[in-house]
């Protein structure tokens, strides 16, 4: 379960450029949950994920995965969360582009701190869960969106995280693409993990569970 | 990890190149000047603690004496001699090959052959051998280029027995001896110079074998021809000092003695003029060496920067999947070791290009631990720069940057 507790996060602090973009937000997410955040640009929407992903910081208030209080973890602990527990899809991918299919699947692997035996095989079965077996050894240049964003879906599942995180994954996608990607989404929060997904799109969020929408850095409803 | 770095390495290998050509003819560049830098002070080092005491510049050819021994006895208050020293009745066997028309021999003392090395073509400087083996090595220039390294010949040495009072009937000892280096034609070879001159400084105390026309020259060990039985005695242009317990007026007595038979300058005009050839040779390169050092200063932040900056797209996506900052950090420094690495190779082969073109031989320039070392202070900087800038990128722009800026 992942519990928020009255979280604030300010850029720039003691800055002139100063800006609190979360004020003591506070919400809870139960597993296997499927939840839309939504709300206008510069709400606080991805920044809110980000402090979900646990790579950004937070000046005030307390976030608990599981229980644990993440602001008491160490880097290296810190770095395991997001290495087993959390998987991450951007919106514009987030693949080094340069690589593989396969081997952007398999970057979570080389940095998990249990040893995972066959990594190629295990980041082959994420590709086939995604439907991209087949362009496994395709570098990611040269792959289309909707395909990009199957192999980023299979990286943030190759670890068999609980918890899959997504920052607009639909808004560089057309319509058909978006759709099945959603059913992906779909078919991982069936299988009993939490999905959290941020989007301006209102039909992207109806298709889940709750709604949490973000003003201003408040959460106005959830 | 070192598998994902190595991916790393391979998909940047485009600017990995670049960076190392670039390290590479830093590398090169370094090398070269520090060459530059010693070549100008190379023979000076062999006489630096000399020059420093109580004594004289001398031409060494007293009448009626020969050995240093001899010379001491009748100077008293001499210290040491830098000088070469000539084997006496030491004769190569082809002495009367008529094409060999002016052959010189010489042999140092073992302080000079170890702080002295003369520019060699091929093979090794005495100090690379083993002194005490039964066979007298030697290094020799040949103008026929007849000779190679680890060829031997034979040297006579004739002597008179003490019942020989005619001396008429010399014993003639046969000595084979094994050429270990082969001088090069423009080395400068201690105690090859010519007379001594009033504005002669440190440089005066050698020569070329072009400068003298010898035909053959054989260089030895002082104390390895003396283990023979071989007689050696300092001649020519010499630095002479004194004893530390002579007052100034004891010096300046033995100084007068020693002109009576040869021509003398004082050591405190020989010392100024050579300090000041050094220095003025210093301040020559000064500008040189603040250019290069900006050099490798501008050149390895720059390179570090852009090679950092195409990465960390990359890094930031290692860092949302998981990785810690020092797993970054080391994937970043494994990829700065393997393009210095490469620097190193293209360094190497561009030299070793000089080499066989011959392009190197017409200039001092030649690896030297000092410029290894300059070398690796680069090197260093350069990783170091490697590794700060990613800190330095990663902490002024937002992950959601890093993400999307650095494509």
């Amino acid at each position: 379960m992942i519990k928020l507790d009255g979280i604030v996060k300010i850029y720039n602090p003691k800055k002139a450029n100063e800006f609190e973009a979360l004020h003591g937000v506070s919400a809870e997410i139960k597993d296997g949950e499927m939840v839309a955040v939504i709300g206008k640009s510069g709400a606080g929407k991805s920044t809110l994920l980000h402090i979900l992903a646990c790579i950004d910081s937070y000046e005030g208030g307390e976030y608990y995965i599981d229980d644990t209080l993440v602001k008491k973890l160490s880097e290296k602990k810190y770095a395991q969360i997001r290495n087993e527990k959390i998987g991450m899809v951007m919106q514009d991918f987030a693949l080094v582009e340069d690589f593989s299919a396969i081997d952007n699947v398999m970057i979570p692997l080389n940095f998990a701190k249990k040893k995972v035996k066959d990594k190629k095989k295990k980041a082959l079965e994420a590709l086939e869960a995604v439907g991209m077996g087949e362009l496994a050894k395709k570098p990611c240049n040269k792959l289309s969106g909707g395909q990009k964003q199957r192999v980023a879906i299979a990286r943030a599942i190759v670890n068999n995280p609980s918890m899959i995180l997504a920052d607009e994954p639909t808004g560089a996608l057309d319509t058909k693409t978006s759709a099945e990607i959603m059913e992906l989404f779909h078919d991982l929060n069936e299988r009993g993990r939490t999905v959290i997904i941020v989007t301006h799109d209102p039909k992207v969020a109806e298709q889940c569970d709750r709604v949490i929408e973000i003003s201003d850095g408040e959460i106005v409803s959830a | 990890m070192i598998k994902l770095a190595l991916k790393e390495f391979q998909r940047r290998i485009f600017t990995n190149i670049f960076t190392a050509l670039q390290l590479g003819i830093i590398i090169a560049i370094l090398i070269s000047v520090v060459s530059a830098l010693q070549s100008r002070f190379v023979l000076y080092t062999p006489v630096k603690d000399m020059i420093e005491k109580n004594g004289a510049y001398v031409y060494v050819n007293f009448k009626d004496l020969f050995t240093e021994e001899e010379i001491n006895e009748e100077f008293k208050g001499i210290d040491d001699i830098l000088c070469s020293y000539i084997p006496d009745a030491f004769f190569q066997d082809f002495a009367t090959d008529r094409t060999y028309t002016n052959i010189k021999n010489l042999s140092y003392k073992e302080s000079l052959i170890e702080s002295y090395r003369p520019k060699l073509k091929e093979g090794k400087w005495l100090s690379d051998v083993d002194l005490s083996d039964d066979i007298i090595y030697t290094v020799v220039y040949d103008c026929k280029n007849e000779y190679n390294v680890g060829d031997t010949f034979e040297m006579e040495h004739f002597y008179y027995l003490p019942e020989d009072t005619d001396f008429s009937n010399p014993v003639i000892e046969k000595f084979p001896v094994k050429i270990i280096g082969i001088i090069n034609d423009d080395s400068l070879v201690f105690g090859l110079s010519g007379g001594l001159s009033e504005v002669d400084d440190y440089r005066n105390l050698y020569g070329t074998v072009k400068d003298e026309n010898y035909s053959f020259v054989s260089i030895f060990s002082k104390s390895q021809l003396e283990s023979k039985g071989i007689t050696c005695g300092p001649r020519g242009t010499a630095l002479i000092t004194y004893s530390d317990n002579l007052s100034d007026e004891d010096c300046k007595i033995l100084t007068s003695n020693i002109t009576k038979q040869s021509a003398t300058i004082d050591m405190e005009t020989f010392r100024e003029r050579s300090i000041g050839y050094v220095y003025n040779q210093l301040f020559k390169m000064i500008p040189l060496l603040i250019c290069v050092a900006m050099l490798v200063v501008v050149s390895t932040v720059s390179i570090s920067a852009l090679n950092v900056k195409g990465s960390l797209k990359a890094y930031s996506i290692f860092y949302v999947c998981g990785s810690d900052r020092t797993q970054c950090l080391n994937i970043c420094l494994i990829n700065s070791i393997l393009t210095a690495l490469m620097g190193v190779a293209i360094a190497v082969i561009l030299m070793n290009i000089g080499s066989v073109f011959g392009i190197l031989e017409e200039t001092v320039i030649e690896t030297s631990a000092s410029g290894i070392l300059a070398c690796i202070v680069a090197l260093m900087l350069q990783i170091a720069c490697s590794m700060i800038m990613p800190i330095i990128l990663m902490n002024k722009c937002s992950l959601k940057e890093n993400l999307t800026e650095n494509e």
